[in-house]
């Protein structure tokens, strides 16, 4: 209870100072008239029936009191429809809202410090906040269920006040039953509140299994081997999971609705009692006893619905305290620094002792890895699956911090310079191609109509030969790719995509590039011809290449051999060979078939 | 689809699901209409126990009504609960008949953008709009609303029926404002659909973590937001037009509301008069016309209601309707003895690009062949034609002399298994991962030994019962880009099938992985056919026969050694990579 007050009220005020924020102040103004326009509707309509009676009782002449009724009628329209008028601008301008605070939200979301990007329990939270923002649920109906709380309680104070006159003894009952059941309802919610983290992780589990379904990238596996019956086992195991967890809530509920109605029952009791009593006694006529009745009703069911749209309203503020929490937690997003690069751009870089684990684990990934890089320098890192080498582009791209020892950039620790900054001088590629839905130029500038950058961009796809495709289409450059935005929009093969990756760094013109297996989903001819385009492009930049394809990075200036225990062997590629050591062997192995084919063949030539 | 055929489609998939559903609704109808009544019967209840009655009476009477009154509120507490639990049941049960409908579903459609969007509107359904919840809930409704209206008209029209014209004129009013206000709504709902899709792109681009390199990285990420802004403001630009519509709407149809209710007060006072009926006869009658309003209002507005979700469950129904895989074979297969294509030609659907043209070769038991050539030369096609994933244009794909198509498709993939480049593990445990599903009580340790897995996850706290992947389960367990390829091939290689087939089997693993995995290749790969697809020209020396596709035809059949001798497109490929080595 006490969590749900703590909870609850800062994010109402928060959201409604966004309100005032957004400049959209007069949305208090909406809210307020809706508010009043329809608490008073209820009270109006109860004072109708009882001029009717009072009249019948008086022998039904006489025509004041159809002026009068009319007027209560006519007043009753004209509040409707100003309730009509508000809520809809309501609606129309909180969706609007809605949209601006998801926008600053994917803003956060490319703010913050990646390391969380790949930790689980951030994934948990970032779905939280986005349920918070879609949809009615959260943010949004934290707003509404307000307005319609305060809906009712308006009828609430208005019905009341007249009772009073009646008698103070049945305000009080309704009062009293309205916070018992209140009391009732909120430990609804807590009972709720309290599963919610379980049930969260049962519905994520459903829900992985309810989405292969959807995902048709399965679909060749699935067929293949057969899965389909075993996959459908765990799903329907998971579903029975969340029913179940479903099911003791609901229960709860339930049990708990009943204590409600009959507290409602003993209160409705004592209220017709009351009005019997004064009526027998002959303190009050049969329209009394009408109005009355009519406005203990009236107050009751505002009270009680205000009550469940309380509960309603605190289950919106839980679901947008996700929101509100997650991006006001600082220790997502590192401090920015005021210190730039020390020349400008990336030029010597060397790894002092580093060591690195992630953070949700022990295990040292990296154990003291030691090297330095010239600019101008071109770099590889090769070794088997799990040396390291990913790890150490990680550090190396600030994607993640090291924990012991220092990564210098021209002398300077890499933690003191600003992120934005340091971000901006790397120009990366890697073996996951991401393209947009954006015309292929805006997928290399990254920016709207880059009039000033057109020029370089088609030269930056020129560079990648990908010209010759592109001036075919009708639209050339500015053809969106990926059909889901534009229909017009069109498809292009995995090794397509790549170079539009690769023109993508290019473009960035960074001092220092790093190429992570870029060429993986190419074939032989393509996966030279890139080489050779790239090669050419960065002649005098930084560059450094991973690769498992001994064979591509021959060429570079020198060559780092990890192993899970480090560095173990530094050179060129004709050092490193003469040393017979492991690398020797390595490339050996993986060059071996063409040996042997060659052998075969008795013929030692390259090339034609 | 007519209003009336996709209800009754939409029944039956209902019962499908979860039949207990109608029985729960219809209680909860009958309940809330009982729940209507005494509220509108309250008032005159009441006055009536007080009016004609002595003290004692006239209490008895008002403690046994309202004791009425509560149990039908205790009934309605238990009938909200069976209501909810159910319809999250069926909502489980939906999900389930989905998933099974769509892993049955001819594969060709899986790579067709008019499928994709129909699934993606049908989970659209289904997941975000409570579409199910909402056509039952108003559906019943509506039928409550219907018993309810018939009990008052009989009762009003006994009592006057000019009251009862008033309330009929009211009713026809509100039914033609809300006739117009439909109209709008389809329009809009029908733009809804594709906004929403592009909608979920947006979302699902922006924040997922897959892009959260490039968005550090490059300005992709701010150019997203910049088109997700721009789409935004469109859509608010849309919305109020539509929502100006609204109100419009909303204030007829509430005037109207109120003055039918000045009227039938009115006209019940006088009919009161002149029969000079008890108090108790005007509040009751009075009540009822208002009560009678009121359903009117909510009858039209289920209608509405249902009318629209029943719209937004088309694509749900259409997709459940879809015909499952086409007409199957009916011989059994044992053992792939020899493979043919004969004249095989084929176009991917909804494409105009011919990707193989008179393609012809055979294969036998025991042969390992390469296929070999460039980006697009058809290699993949041929793979999935074999798979029965497509079916050919022109000629025919034999399997020991038969169709593939005259084979039981289950027994037939039985023989097959596959390791394509774009594979997929799935968050279940390592062991429901790799086994194979006809052949229970297998050694997975002695599989994962042979693919140099067997230390890893031996040291896994779970062992081979470890879930893969942290995506639900925050003890799942992440692997790396090769060690997930060792388990698909762990996977491929303990199915017991006469053919298997590789699609870039190494490009994710170093090179001491690569050679480990040709030299115990043949070994694993026992006696069965191999077909394998790499851009390494490297492991093309250790097929017996490499074919060679190129612009979708054969240019070649051959050993590794006859290729280089002649001066082909093989040989330039080969050469290329192998200089690095020299």
């Amino acid at each position: 209870m006490i969590k749900n007050k703590k909870t609850v009220l800062p994010v109402i005020l928060r959201e409604l100072n966004i309100l005032k924020e957004e400049k959209k102040k007069h949305l208090y103004l909406c809210m307020s008239a809706s508010m009043f326009c329809a608490g008073v509707k209820p009270a109006l309509l109860a004072v109708i029936p009882k001029i009717f009676v009072s009249w019948i009782s008086a022998g039904g002449t006489g025509t004041n009191n159809t002026y009068t009724i009319s007027c209560i009628f006519a007043a009753i329209l004209i509040a409707g429809l100003l309730e009509i008028a508000c809520d809809n601008i309501l609606e129309m301008r909180l969706v609007e809202l809605r949209r601006d605070e998801l926008q600053k939200y994917q803003k956060w979301y490319q703010q913050i410090d990646y390391c969380h990007l790949e930790d689980a329990s951030f994934a948990t939270k970032n779905q939280s906040a986005i349920d918070a923002l879609g949809g009615s649920d959260g943010f949004y109906g934290t707003y509404i269920a307000l307005v319609e709380m305060g809906k009712y309680l308006v009828t609430a104070v208005l019905c009341g006040a007249l009772l009073l006159r009646f008698h103070l003894s049945v305000v009080c009952v309704c009062l009293l039953a309205v916070f018992a059941i209140g009391k009732i309802n909120s430990s609804i919610g807590t009972c709720i509140e309290k599963n919610e983290p379980a049930r969260a992780k049962l519905n994520k589990q459903k829900s992985y299994f309810s989405e292969l379904g959807y995902d048709f990238s399965y679909g060749k596996d699935i067929r293949i081997f057969e899965l389909s019956k075993m996959l459908r086992k765990n799903f329907v195991s998971k579903s029975e999971d969340y029913i179940r967890n479903l099911q003791r809530i609901f229960q709860r509920k339930m049990q708990l609705g009943f204590a409600a109605e009959l507290l409602a029952g003993g209160r409705n009791l004592f209220i017709c009692l009351m009005l019997a009593l004064e009526y027998y006694n002959g303190n009050i006529d049969i329209s009394q006893v009408t109005l009355y009745l009519g406005m203990a009703i009236a107050l009751n069911q505002a009270l009680d619905s205000a009550s469940d749209k309380r509960v309603e309203l605190i289950q919106h503020a839980v679901y947008a305290s996700h929101y509100f929490d997650l991006v006001a937690d600082r220790s997502y997003i590192s401090l920015p620094t005021l210190r730039g690069l020390p020349n400008g751009q990336i030029g010597t870089i060397q790894f002092l002792d580093v060591s690195f684990s992630y953070p949700t684990s022990e295990k040292l990934v990296l154990k003291n890895i030691n090297f330095q890089i010239q600019p101008g320098e071109k770099i590889a890192f090769v070794g088997i699956n799990g040396a390291g080498k990913s790890t150490i582009i990680k550090l190396l791209t600030r994607l993640f911090d090291a924990t012991k020892g220092e990564v210098l950039v021209d002398g300077v620790n890499i933690n003191t310079i600003d992120k934005n900054v340091y971000y901006q001088n790397i120009s990366v590629v890697y073996q996951d191609i991401n393209i947009y839905a954006a015309s292929i130029l805006e997928n290399v500038t990254g920016c709207l109509d880059a009039e000033n950058g057109r020029e370089r961009a088609i030269a930056c796809l020129n560079a990648m030969n990908l010209d010759k495709k592109i001036e075919a289409l009708p639209l050339q450059y500015d053809t969106s790719l990926l059909k889901i935005i534009d229909e017009n929009g069109i498809d292009i093969s995995g090794g397509e995509a790549q170079k539009v990756a690769i023109a993508r760094a290019l473009y960035k013109d960074a001092a220092l590039y790093i190429m992570d297996e870029p060429t993986s989903a190419l074939d032989a001819l393509a996966e030279m011809e890139v080489y050779e385009l790239f090669n050419h492009a960065v002649k005098d930049k930084t560059v450094i290449f991973i690769s498992h394809r001994l064979s591509s990075t021959k060429f570079c200036d020198r060559i780092y051999l990890l192993s899970p225990n480090g560095i173990e062997e530094v050179g060129t590629h004709d050092e490193l060979m003469l040393k017979k050591g492991k690398y020797y062997h390595m490339f050996i192995t993986q060059g071996k078939y063409y040996r042997k084919g060659n052998e075969k063949n008795g013929v030692g030539e390259n090339t034609d | 689809m007519a209003l009336g055929r996709i209800l009754i489609k939409f029944i039956r998939i209902a019962d499908q699901a979860y039949r207990k559903i109608f029985a729960v609704v219809l209680l909860r109808c009958v309940i809330y209409a009982a729940s209507a009544f005494y509220i509108a019967m309250f008032v005159s209840a009441i006055i009536r126990c007080l009016e004609a009655q002595e003290f004692k009476e006239g209490l008895t009477g008002i403690a046994v009504f309202i004791l009425a009154g509560t149990g039908i509120y205790l009934l309605k507490r238990a009938s909200d609960y069976l209501y909810e639990i159910s319809q999250e049941c069926m909502k489980e049960r939906l999900d389930h008949i989905v998933f099974d409908k769509i892993s049955r579903m001819p594969y060709e459609y899986l790579e067709n953008p008019y499928y994709l969007d129909l699934v993606k509107r049908a989970k659209f359904c289904i997941k975000d709009e409570n579409c199910i919840d909402s056509i039952l809930r108003r559906g019943f409704g509506l039928i409550q609303n219907v018993f309810v209206l018939f009990s008052i008209s009989g009762l009003l029209i006994r009592f006057d029926i000019t009251v009862f014209m008033l309330l009929l004129a009211a009713a026809a009013l509100n039914i033609i404002f809300y006739m117009i206000f439909v109209h709008i709504e389809k329009d809009f709902f029908e733009k809804s659909v594709e906004i929403d899709r592009k909608y979920m792109y947006y979302m699902d681009t922006l924040l997922s973590k897959e892009y959260g390199k490039d968005y550090r990285f490059y300005t992709v990420g701010k150019l997203l937001l910049q088109k997700f802004g721009q789409f935004s403001d469109k859509l608010t630009v849309y919305f109020d037009w539509y929502q100006k519509k609204v109100i419009l709407i909303q204030g007829i149809v509430e005037a109207v509301k109120y003055i039918a209710m000045t009227g039938i007060y009115f006209s019940v006072f006088h009919k009161t008069i002149k029969l000079k009926l008890a108090l108790s006869s005007f509040t009751f009658y009075a009540s009822l016309g208002i009560t009678f309003l009121n359903s009117i209002s909510e009858c039209i507005e289920n209608v509405m209601r249902f009318y629209m979700f029943l719209k937004y469950a088309e694509p749900m129904i259409e997709l459940m309707e879809l015909k499952e895989d086409i007409s199957d074979g009916t011989l059994d297969l044992k053992e792939i003895q020899t493979l043919e294509f004969k004249n095989v030609t084929f176009t991917y659907p909804h494409s105009t690009n011919m990707v193989l043209r008179d393609v012809s070769f055979t294969i036998r038991k025991g042969q390992k062949i390469s296929i070999v050539g460039l980006n697009g030369a058809g290699k993949t096609t041929i793979v999935k034609l074999l798979c029965r994933l497509y079916q050919p244009d022109k000629g025919e794909i034999l399997v020991n002399g038969c169709p593939i198509n005259t084979y039981r498709y289950s027994s037939y993939i039985a023989q097959i298994s596959t390791l394509f480049q774009d594979f997929r593990l799935f968050a279940v445990s390592i062991e429901e991962n790799i086994m194979d599903t006809r052949h229970t009580g297998q050694d997975i340790m002695e599989m994962l030994r042979k693919v140099n897995l067997k230390d890893k996850v031996e040291s896994l706290p779970q062992g081979v019962k470890s879930i893969y992947s942290k995506v639900y389960d925050e003890d799942g367990i992440e692997f790396s880009g090769g060690e997930e390829q060792k388990l698909a091939l762990a996977r491929m290689l303990n199915k017991q099938s006469s053919l298997k087939i590789l699609d870039e089997p190494t490009s994710a693993m170093d090179p001491y992985a690569e050679s480990e995995f040709y030299q115990t290749f043949d070994e694993l790969a026992g006696e069965g056919m191999v077909i394998y697809i790499s851009h390494r020209m490297s492991s093309s020396v250790l097929a017996d026969r490499i074919l060679v596709i190129e612009n979708g035809m054969v240019a070649d059949f051959d050993t590794h050694e006859r290729l280089l001798e002649k001066k082909g497109r093989y040989r330039e490929l080969f050469n290329i990579q192998a200089e690095h080595y020299n």
